[in-house]
């Protein structure tokens, strides 16, 4: 039972129904009610997990990418704190203004990336931990005399509707003679 | 990468690039500019001049590396909003192989087609039911007042050829042969001269002189020397005079026992054991040429071709005339009518003979015999019955005058019909219904049943995303095979 086709041949063709923007309930079968529990309850794992592991698989992604533009900025300010301190005539004065400057931007645009990559981080174990199965597996409620009664039913209908088409149709497409006066009729019989 | 991204990423390079190289020229002029003024006394007008140059340039300077700060902070902003794109992108599950619709999706139009067509021909036949014409036999002899004695089913014949063929060639079959004789049979036989009957058709009702001419050949097939006298001259039987001509002038019999005639020929000259002459009447203006008619007179229709209203005027036309109809011959009835076309007290006196007949068993000699013929002289050709008043004792309440045998051609399925039937046959779908609920009962017992559980989850959206579309993203992850997979090493 543990191939994934044969598995899933026990959730419907969608197993999942939304109930709200943020309530899925999963639909499950099983040859028993233990294991169509079982499987609701492994398929609701399977699938926060998998969940979970896309949305920090692109968290850290994005925080990757911040961080190597981290890293190039860092370097830039290195360079510019090296030629800020290296210059000390006053004929550059307004170079090193300039200097001070970019560093000044460089430096507050590092601090806006390193809080964008917390921000992820933070978004992403919100939305990990945030999201959790609120009913395991639960099978439908019915009883078996119910279902066992049903089963009658719908078996006693469809033999009912079997019989009276057959009847209805042998009748309709028949030609034999079954009633007196159509053998009467066909014999003459009146006249005598 | 999106491509519009990398292109917008290549313009800002470029322009990096460009931006670069204009600060590194500003910074060697600077350089140049500055040894210049080096070189010169800062009191000479050339110091001041370069002094002056130099300010510019500096300032040019600091506005292209802003400028390419700029730059180089839009360029990386793009990179990292491709990063964050593409980052978590890629297959989850890869394509399967291909495979065509459903069965139910390809039977889902020839289902449609088929309902459609039920309801236009379903439409069509209440409509056509809805026609004020006689269709049914039973409609037809209770507007006439008279029984149906012939119903037959019949090609339509436009050509000589084609009436020449039939009459010639047509083999009647034993049914055809059988029906015939019983309308014989109902005939007055004179006691002097030959049987005539005169049979009325309708003007442009082809298919009616079709059936007299099937009556024709069906009696010259049984050795009765017939003769088949046309009267009128009308569109719907111009095919059946054109091949009379023809045989009139060659000389020939249109087959063994059978001869055409045209015009209003003295029966006596036709020499024929029987003589059917036929008559054509419009059902608008009905004129019945009384000097022609002789014997017993027939009317022969087709089912639907007229209304209860063009009946009448018919019969009453007839009636005018001193003539009145005996007998309905109805053509090609619909395949569906089951009536009998007999008046209402025949089918009363028919119950109780045959209930009489139930209660009463069959004692030899003692016992009734049902005969099928009109009581009188029988035709020895014919192979009449000839009734014996030693062994034939006929029910107490059956006039002599009692109606022919009707033929039964197609059944007209009513509700009561199919509910008689199914009161009768109750035993074979009681059974069925016994045997349905047997299976219905004992299935799971061979199927096993199938539990059904369900699982609720909350799911987080991540900030600044759009909910519906992030539940849609997640009902769609939750249909992959990944997740299938994952569950299965969940479940060993």
């Amino acid at each position: 039972m543990s191939h994934p086709s044969v598995l899933r041949r026990c959730w419907a063709r969608r197993p999942g129904v939304a109930q709200s923007d943020n309530v899925l309930i999963l639909s499950v079968a099983g040859p028993s009610k233990a294991e169509a529990e079982r499987r609701a309850n492994a398929l609701a794992k399977a699938f926060l997990g998998f969940r979970s592991d896309r949305l920090q698989q692109q968290t850290a992604s994005a925080n990757k990418a911040l961080e190597n533009q981290i890293s190039s900025l860092e370097k830039q300010i290195s360079q510019l704190s090296a030629s800020i301190n290296g210059g000390g005539s006053s004929s550059q004065g307004d170079q090193l203004s300039t200097l001070v400057g970019e560093q000044s931007s460089d430096t507050s645009e590092l601090a806006s990336l390193e809080q964008t990559v917390q921000q992820n981080q933070i978004a992403s174990i919100g939305v990990t931990r945030g999201s959790s199965v609120v009913t395991p597996g639960a099978l439908v409620p019915a009883s078996s005399a119910k279902l066992f009664g049903l089963d009658g039913i719908a078996g006693l209908i469809g033999g009912l509707i079997v019989g009276v088409v057959y009847v209805a149709l042998q009748a309709v497409l028949s030609d034999r003679l079954r009633r007196r006066d159509e053998v009467a009729s066909l014999l003459g019989a009146p006249s005598s | 990468m999106s491509r519009m991204g990398s292109s917008a990423l290549a313009g800002l390079e470029a322009q990096a690039a460009a931006l670069t190289t204009q600060v590194n020229k500003y910074d060697q002029q600077i350089q140049f500019e500055q040894a210049a003024i080096q070189s010169h006394s800062p009191s000479s007008p050339i110091a001041q001049a370069d002094t002056q140059l130099l300010g510019s340039l500096t300032t040019a300077q600091s506005n292209a590396s802003l400028q390419l700060q700029s730059v180089n902070s839009q360029i990386a902003a793009a990179k990292l909003n491709n990063a964050a794109t593409n980052g978590g992108t890629e297959v989850i599950q890869h394509a399967s192989s291909a495979t065509g619709p459903s069965l139910l999706s390809q039977l889902l139009p020839i289902a449609f087609g088929a309902v459609l067509g039920l309801i236009v021909g379903g439409a069509y036949v209440v409509i056509r039911q809805r026609r004020s014409n006689l269709t049914t036999r039973d409609e037809i002899a209770a507007a006439a007042g008279v029984p149906v004695v012939l119903s037959s089913a019949v090609e339509r014949l436009s050509r000589s050829s084609d009436w020449l063929t039939l009459l010639r060639e047509h083999a009647p079959s034993k049914t055809e042969l059988w029906n015939v004789r019983k309308v014989l049979s109902y005939l007055d036989v004179p006691e002097v001269g030959r049987r005539v009957l005169t049979v009325i058709t309708l003007t442009d009702d082809s298919a009616s002189m079709a059936a007299v001419a099937h009556f024709a050949v069906a009696s010259a097939a049984m050795d009765i020397p017939t003769s088949l006298v046309l009267t009128s001259d009308d569109s719907g039987s111009r095919g059946l005079s054109d091949a009379c001509d023809l045989l009139t002038a060659r000389n020939e019999a249109a087959r063994h026992q059978l001869r055409l005639f045209k015009g209003s020929a003295p029966v006596d000259e036709t020499e024929s054991a029987l003589t059917i002459i036929s008559i054509v009447l419009s059902p608008d203006q009905p004129k019945l040429p009384v000097f022609v008619a002789r014997g017993m007179v027939f009317l022969a229709l087709s089912a639907g071709f007229v209304g209860e209203e063009q009946l009448a005027r018919i019969l009453i036309a007839v009636g005018q005339e001193g003539q009145s109809v005996e007998g309905l011959f109805v053509t090609n009835p619909m395949s569906a009518d089951r009536t009998l076309g007999s008046l209402p007290n025949t089918n009363e006196q028919v119950t109780r003979f045959l209930q009489s007949r139930a209660l009463e068993p069959w004692t030899g000699n003692a016992g009734r015999t049902v005969t099928t013929m009109r009581e009188g002289p029988a035709l020895p050709d014919l192979g009449g019955i000839a009734n014996d008043p030693e062994s034939v004792a006929a029910p107490p309440n059956t006039s002599p005058e009692g109606q022919p045998p009707i033929v039964l051609v197609g059944r007209l399925v009513s509700l009561r019909f199919v509910m008689g039937v199914l009161r009768r046959r109750r035993k074979i779908w009681l059974s069925a219904a016994a045997v349905g609920l047997v299976i219905g009962l004992g299935y799971h017992l061979v199927v096993p049943r199938s539990y059904s559980a369900h699982a609720t989850l909350y799911l987080a959206q991540a900030p600044g995303t759009d909910p519906a579309a992030g539940m849609e993203n997640d009902i769609a992850l939750l249909e992959t095979s990944a997740v299938g997979h994952r569950a299965a090493d969940l479940l060993g």
